[in-house]
């Protein structure tokens, strides 16, 4: 019975996650996740610091967060993944000094930092699904390098990666979110996303039914199938991309952008 | 010339002796000190000594006396402590030894007259009554410090703290006496009120963690199994499925969370078989005898109530 929560909810962030790490993944911004889940987590504390709703602290403290991202251009000179890395300890450091005021705050904030797989109930299953599902609809589809544009990006992958986390834990979510697409990941690009949901799902149901034989914990032992497997794909994948044909494509590509870009250079020049 | 320098002879003395007596430690009107690691210690040492010591607690309630992390004000404290009272059994050992050696008072360090641990007066717990075999393997009697959840080790750690005192501040020796009696008086008059109570109101109960064993054995309450047998390591699906029979077999009822545990994986349980799950307090706010005693009404009250 609760195995199969368990493989149903592991499923479910397989569907939803790889896809969404591919963005993450080709934005170069893998510490957002950690940043927005701790942000969130501190936000929680705030609210029973100041005796408002948990939830909502953490909601608000999450948008602004996400509209602070959002601020940041896609072509920055700044390493995105320094600026989430700092998100990432500051929020953490708020936390923990709120935390150090507040009586019972630790286990609290511990509880939504690592939610885990084995506590979800066909409930909690409809609402990770229906929060990826708003968040997939938000993140997936392309936007343009605006404010706006970035907003809806973030925002979208905000209201999958908080509840994730809130839910199952850290663990599995970043595995989730990075592994499947850093195996299929090829000559510096996102490999094709069937790929990397394929073998996310085969990681699901392998590794919860060897961890329910082998009496081992669940999401450990899941992160760890998805592990052996990206790593099987991901050296198959590129001794496979050695091949004679296949360098042509992104050299192409290479070269069209470079042609390109002058003129977009002086397309601009010209226009102003 | 020689009355001036004679002067300034008696003017220099005086000025020495005051600084000597801001100096030097003051004579023995001072108090005795005893720093506790956790509340129930605090609220132990406050009925023994009441208002011949003074206590100061290290962490507070609602704070996991586990993964503490402490400020440099609570080094502070233990600078001038007389004694460290702690609880022993590895429960403060990923932050006491440091905090300690920051503080710089020789007085306090293990093995010193300054230093008092659970460890100094009782041994462990056994295996407790109603595990399977497969639980017995994973109980390790030396790793469960939570002893002053049962009342009678409470008494036996006082009488040892009484003793300490004594040694100490051996002018209080006969108030010290005086107050444990009362201590153990009011735990004795209470305990089978509470038994009683426990032994109507549950039956067998599953825990997150091996907290509260030393409880269970005092009521007299069996234990049906742990949701997290190792600390920290995520139970395996399995596993549930069979404490989900386990709670069929023994019609347990109940299970107690600490307030520090994953609440989510202990309702799903709970959900699951159609059971209640509650938040146990492991300390509870006051002061001596009162407060510690206080702390078993309040736990036997709310496992009562949710008993029903």
């Amino acid at each position: 019975m609760i195995l199969l929560t368990v493989l149903v909810a592991t499923l479910v962030i397989a569907v939803c996650l790889p896809v969404l790490g591919q963005r993450v993944l080709e934005r170069r911004i893998v510490f957002v996740d950690l940043a927005l889940a701790q942000v969130a987590a501190t936000g929680y504390a705030l609210g029973m610091a100041i005796d408002v709703p948990g939830v909502f602290a953490a909601a608000a403290t999450t948008a602004i967060a996400v509209i602070f991202m959002a601020m940041m251009d896609e072509e920055t000179p700044l390493p995105k993944e320094a600026v989430m890395g700092c998100v990432y300890v500051f929020a953490a450091s708020v936390g923990m000094v709120l935390l150090s005021l507040l009586p019972y705050g630790e286990g609290q904030l511990m509880g939504l930092l690592f939610g885990s797989v084995l506590g979800i109930d066909w409930q909690g299953i409809g609402e990770l699904a229906l929060f990826s599902g708003i968040g997939l609809a938000l993140a997936l589809p392309n936007h343009t390098n605006s404010f706006s544009g970035r907003l809806r990006f973030y925002t979208g992958l905000s209201l999958i990666i908080v509840p994730a986390i809130y839910a199952i834990g850290v663990l599995l979510v970043f595995a989730y979110l990075v592994m499947p697409a850093l195996s299929v990941w090829r000559r510096g690009h996102n490999g094709p996303a069937w790929e990397a949901l394929t073998l996310a799902a085969i990681a699901s149901i392998v590794g919860t039914f060897v961890a329910d034989m082998l009496d081992l914990p669940p999401s450990a032992t899941v992160v760890l199938t998805l592990a052996v497997i990206a790593v099987i794909t991901g050296t198959i994948i590129h001794y496979n991309n050695l091949g004679p044909e296949e360098p042509e494509a992104p050299d192409t590509e290479n070269k069209e952008k470079i042609e390109q870009e002058p003129e977009e250079i002086l397309g601009a020049a010209h226009k102003k | 010339m020689l009355k001036k320098a004679f002067e300034l002879h008696i003017a220099f003395t005086a000025l020495l002796l005051l600084l000597a007596s801001l100096l030097l430690p003051g004579p023995a009107t001072a108090k005795t000190i005893v720093v506790a690691t956790v509340p129930a210690l605090a609220q132990i040492a406050q009925a023994i000594g009441d208002i011949d010591i003074e206590v100061k607690a290290l962490t507070r309630v609602g704070q996991d006396p586990n993964v503490f992390a402490p400020r440099p004000g609570h080094a502070r404290l233990l600078t001038h402590a007389d004694l460290l009272f702690t609880v022993g059994f590895g429960l403060e050992s990923s932050w006491l030894p440091s905090l300690i050696e920051l503080s710089g008072n020789d007085k306090i360090i293990p093995g010193s007259a300054g230093y008092l641990s659970g460890g100094d007066a009782i041994e462990a717990i056994g295996v407790p009554r109603g595990m399977s075999s497969q639980q017995m393997s994973e109980w390790s009697p030396d790793k469960n410090p939570h002893w002053w959840l049962d009342p009678e080790l409470g008494i036996k750690v006082a009488k040892a703290l009484t003793v300490r005192l004594s040694e100490i501040d051996a002018v209080n020796t006969a108030r010290y006496q005086q107050r444990l009696r009362l201590f153990e008086q009011a735990i004795y008059e209470a305990l089978p009120r509470w038994r009683d109570y426990m032994r109507i109101n549950t039956g067998a109960v599953i825990t997150y963690h091996n907290t509260y064993v030393y409880f269970m054995q005092a009521m007299h309450i069996e234990l049906a199994g742990f949701i997290e047998p190792r600390s920290g390591i995520e139970p395996s699906t399995r596993y549930m499925d069979h404490l989900l029979e386990v709670i069929r077999e023994k019609h347990v009822q109940l299970i107690w969370v600490e307030p520090y545990n994953n609440r989510a994986i202990a309702k799903r349980l709970a959900d699951a078989a159609g059971i209640k799950m509650m938040v146990l307090p492991d300390a509870v706010e006051g002061y001596g005898t009162a407060g510690y005693v206080g702390m078993f009404d309040k736990m036997i009250e709310r496992i009562a109530r949710w008993s029903q």
